[in-house]
């Protein structure tokens, strides 16, 4: 899709977001959790229901086929934009947490007791409670990486975990609870090193909005996110696996278009990446999702990305001046930071902000093993996206310096 | 829609009505959690915990003659809210408190259009226990 004017202004980018014309008086911080979905994005599921719609992958008429083909285009042009070798490496899901669960499931057949599955406590709960059920349920032995002062996967540490029962590393790209960028290429040559037979999967949730993913650079086995957490709506998310690694796996679903052969006694499975794909799929999300890379591939300059940075860096820099401040983590930010204000509960922040109409999140933020850990009460979370700007943060600091005339 | 009020639930009322502003109502809820009458260190034990509150709520009832309660919040605006539920409802038969309508209330207060989705169901498990206690 050519969006319509040729050069685009990315000054004002809110413009392509019609929530914010919806919500001029909202400062809308709290993009970790979701993004605003772009107007293209609307555009496609809109066109999609109004004049194209019909199942894909079955029927034969005219709209059906060309649905399909477009539906098989969007899996190539992820593929593309994420620098897999084939769309065949690109599987739908509803989220990130689908993709979770669908590994973890999958790759159960290959699991025996007493094999070993590593992630960390700064996981989002899709990740970790997958992998801690999955331990539970086959006797499989869960085991924490430590984190760094700065919130940082210990290298050292998990160095010394790997052993040769270790069948997987599941850690995230960018955490949700502090916005850290985790050292997730050398977690992967650390553990392929000292055994090669290590599964990594990297939850990128909130790395693909703020990075420019490539997957054969990262080099995981898998590597998964939502469609919301890149301004392309709900219900739609995207599992990429190494061919190989994904013919291995066992179905997760069962039903319609993931068969080849079916009899009263046995079936047979279908190619990839439709084994994965039971039922029928969300078409409108797809479409949704392939005009968002469109888009993306149009604005995400890497201009936007450097204002991008020096906006997180401008955000640092102001909260550091609100009077006592504590930020979680301050070094590789992506996208978010966290802090709490002492004698202030996280929730008091958080219900005063949004009377001041600022949206952002507090609590433990889907990582309760972190609080657990580091403070019971959670923290206030600021996440920013490529269409905030600096009167954002301009806004957020001076409601957070009013915080004292409440008292 | 009105009903009758302790004294002090009245000038608390009387009070917030003469607020106009959210600023002024929330300040004056974080002032009030400064007077809610916490339950004592040790009588403080998981079993006293309300699920269903956005922040950890305990409540400790006596109702052996008048109805009474303490509480503890780590959030000081659910404080203040615990504490006009006290002004409101401590010291009064248990007849009144089975039949107090803690909607009407936080109406008057001006408060019920602030409060989210769940915190109001927060308050509807505070309420449930209150009745509990109260109709037992
Ligand atoms: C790091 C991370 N992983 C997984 C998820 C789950 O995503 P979804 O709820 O879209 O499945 C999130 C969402 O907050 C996240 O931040």
């Amino acid at each position: 899709m050519a969006l319509q004017n040729d050069k685009i202004n990315t000054a004002n980018l809110k413009s392509f977001f019609p929530f914010f014309k919806h919500n001029p008086d909202l400062t809308y911080l709290d993009n970790a959790a979701t993004t605003q979905i772009c107007q293209p994005a609307l555009t496609a599921i809109n066109e999609y229901y109004c004049r194209s719609h019909s199942n894909v992958h079955r029927s034969s008429h005219t709209t059906a086929k060309a649905n399909t083909n477009q539906f098989e285009q969007v899996r190539q042009k992820l593929a593309h934009w994420l620098n897999a070798d084939s769309s065949k490496e690109i599987i739908w899901t509803k989220g990130a947490t689908e993709a979770a669960n669908l590994l973890a499931y999958s790759l159960s057949n290959q699991f025996s007791s007493g094999d070993e599955v590593i992630t960390s406590i700064t996981e989002h709960h899709a990740n970790f409670v997958t992998w801690q059920q999955m331990c539970i349920k086959l006797n499989l032995k869960l085991k924490i990486v430590r984190l760094t002062d700065d919130l940082k996967i210990d290298l050292t540490h998990l160095e010394s975990l790997i052993t040769p029962k270790t069948k997987v590393l599941a850690l995230a790209h960018v955490a949700n609870a502090t916005g850290v960028k985790q050292p997730i290429e050398e977690a992967i040559s650390i553990a392929r090193e000292i055994n090669p037979e290590t599964l990594c999967v990297i939850d990128g949730s909130q790395a693909v909005c703020h990075l420019n993913l490539d997957v054969k650079q990262i080099d995981a086995d898998f590597y998964f996110f939502s469609g919301h957490k890149m301004f392309a709506g709900t219900g739609i998310g995207v599992l990429y696996g190494k061919q190989i690694r994904l013919e291995q796996l066992n179905p997760f679903h069962f039903g319609g278009e993931m068969v080849n052969q079916v009899s009263v006694e046995a079936t047979s499975f279908n190619q990839l990446p439709y084994k994965f794909e039971a039922g029928t799929p969300n078409i409108a999300a797809v479409f949704a999702l392939g005009a968002t890379v469109d888009f993306l591939s149009e604005i995400q300059t890497d201009t936007v990305r450097q204002r991008e940075s020096q906006l997180i860096d401008y955000l640092l820099h102001q909260l550091q001046q609100v009077p006592n401040l504590s930020i979680l983590a301050k070094h590789d930010l992506v996208g978010a930071v966290s802090f709490n204000i002492s004698n202030w509960h996280p929730s008091d922040v958080s219900e005063i902000l949004s009377q001041m109409n600022i949206a952002l999140r507090v609590g433990k933020h889907c990582a309760m093993p972190l609080f657990n850990e580091i403070n019971q009460d959670g923290s206030v979370r600021v996440s920013i996206s490529l269409y905030n700007d600096k009167q954002d943060i301009d806004k957020l600091i001076a409601a957070l310096l009013d915080l004292e005339n409440f008292l | 829609m009105t009903q009758l009020y302790s004294e002090q639930a009245q000038s608390l009322i009387d009070f917030f009505q003469q607020q106009n502003g959210w600023e002024y109502r929330y300040r004056h809820l974080m002032k009030l959690a400064a007077k809610l009458e916490k339950i004592a260190p040790e009588n403080l034990s998981d079993d006293k915990k309300i699920d269903g509150c956005e922040t950890n709520v305990w409540m400790q009832f006596d109702c052996s003659n008048t109805f009474n309660f303490t509480a503890n919040c780590e959030a000081r605006i659910m404080s203040g809210i615990l504490y006009l539920l006290q002004a409101a409802l401590n010291q009064q038969t248990l007849q009144y408190v089975s039949e107090f309508n803690l909607s009407i209330y936080l109406n008057q207060l001006g408060l019920a259009n602030h409060f989210s989705e769940s915190r109001t169901n927060g308050l509807k498990s505070i309420e449930a226990q209150i009745k509990k206690h109260a109709i037992r």
